[in-house]
């Protein structure tokens, strides 16, 4: 979702300038933007850093050569699921089966046939966009097309990592819907799942473009407020229960629906520590259940502060 | 020598009519005279592991910028050093790749 529709990057990798100037010549058609490196160690760094979409590997090159570079991007997180094509001037059936079991997905020997590179570069680039679709497809929640928890957990890592690094604030935020058994007790889970779903929706509207919205579980919610404070999280979550609080809904016009929330912008003494973000959340949040629900409570501030109570549902 | 003489006619690429590699195979030809020197004089210095760096290179840029007859010299050249072959072989097959880079022509 926060995928950008720009020309996917390939990274090439190959120790002779000629092979650059010709793959740039002849892979100027083709939809892609190319970058070219000279030498196997800087181009396991670049890998790293521009995440390219897919990566050509000479394997005879001087310092590091392919089949180690090969090795050392599968054996990183962050590279392993990046396509790599060996291009090589070894016909060798021991080259080529050792590349293919070291993770590549294809082996392109030199001189190149064009028409073949290009169409075997293009078939990568498409198995990359499905490796893409798919792993945002295990993000999100099937229900609602929020991102899902384990999104929700990784990006959370991400967010305290970078906003102790950076200096910058944030919040996280822990919603529950009241009384939501009840409401699947008195209209069935049909109901609970309209809910669900009309709530997601309200909330995908009213966050910024930079907030991650994610189903923590059941009927609960976790939002992750990139530079905000709390007291910036304040206006947005009011206006998000408060228009929750007067939605009426199809299926029970009689009974509206009204969610408690709780947040934090700092856990107390451990900043680094994701689950301390969420356990202060979450105390928040059964704080605002405990002082009568459809209210918003700040992680150390007084319940008794929390936002002025509503007409509750 | 004479013989070479007899084969010297011009080596134009593969790729001669392509007009998407006009311009890369002018700028190739343009600098082969220095690596045929480089390869000379790596040659002369009886330095093995660059020259069998340079015979790599020579044949992946020959092959792909479509002279194959170099590239397939280059090839050799790689191989015999590689294989640490007769030192009198490899000096012939660099010889022989320098004659051939020298008939290289746009």
């Amino acid at each position: 979702m926060h995928e950008q529709s720009t020309k996917p990057v390939v990274l090439l990798i190959d120790d002779a300038i000629d092979i650059h100037r010709l793959l740039e010549t002849r892979l100027r058609a083709e939809d892609l933007e190319l970058v070219s490196i000279l030498r196997g160690a800087e181009g396991l760094e670049t890998a790293k850093r521009i995440n390219p979409a897919l990566i050509l590997l000479d394997l005879n090159m001087p310092d590091m050569d392919g089949f180690e570079v090969l090795r050392l991007l599968k054996a990183d997180p962050q590279t392993v699921d990046t396509p790599v094509i060996v291009i090589s001037g070894s016909d060798q059936t021991a080259d080529k089966v050792t590349g293919l079991d070291l993770g590549a997905i294809d082996y392109v020997c030199k001189p190149f046939n064009f028409p073949e590179l290009r169409a075997r570069v293009r078939a990568a680039l498409r198995i990359h966009h499905l490796m893409q679709l798919l792993a945002q497809k295990a993000h999100i929640d099937g229900l609602t097309g929020l991102w899902n928890r384990q999104h929700f957990d990784e990006r959370l890592a991400e967010e305290v990592a970078a906003c102790e690094r950076n200096d910058r604030s944030l919040t996280v935020v822990l919603c529950d819907l009241d009384n939501f058994k009840s409401l699947n007790d008195s209209y069935g889970h049909a109901a609970g799942d309209a809910v669900l779903q009309g709530f997601s929706r309200q909330l995908g509207q009213l966050i910024r473009r930079t907030d991650i919205a994610c189903r923590y579980g059941g009927e609960e919610f976790a939002i992750i407020l990139r530079d905000t404070d709390a007291a910036s999280a304040m206006s947005l979550l009011e206006r998000i229960r408060s228009e929750l609080a007067s939605m009426v809904w199809p299926r029970h016009p009689e009974r509206s629906v009204t969610a408690s929330f709780g947040l934090c912008d700092g856990p107390p003494g451990a900043r680094n520590d994701p689950n301390a973000w969420v356990e202060a959340a979450d105390k928040a949040l059964y704080q605002a259940k405990e002082a009568g629900r459809n209210r918003i409570v700040v992680a150390g501030g007084n319940p008794g502060d929390a936002m002025p109570l509503a007409k509750a549902g | 020598m004479s013989k070479q003489n007899v084969n010297g006619e011009p080596i134009h690429s593969l790729f001669a009519d392509d007009p998407e590699m006009h311009e890369l195979i002018s700028y190739f030809v343009q600098e082969l005279p220095d690596r045929a020197r480089t390869v000379a004089e790596l040659w002369r210095e009886r330095n093995l592991e660059d020259l069998q760096r340079m015979a790599h290179q020579l044949k992946g840029a020959c092959g792909g910028y479509g002279f194959t007859p170099v590239g397939v010299a280059a090839e050799r050249l790689e191989d015999s050093l590689k294989s640490e072959a007769d030192i009198d072989a490899i000096g012939e097959q660099v010889t022989q790749l320098i004659d051939l880079c020298r008939r290289v022509a746009a």
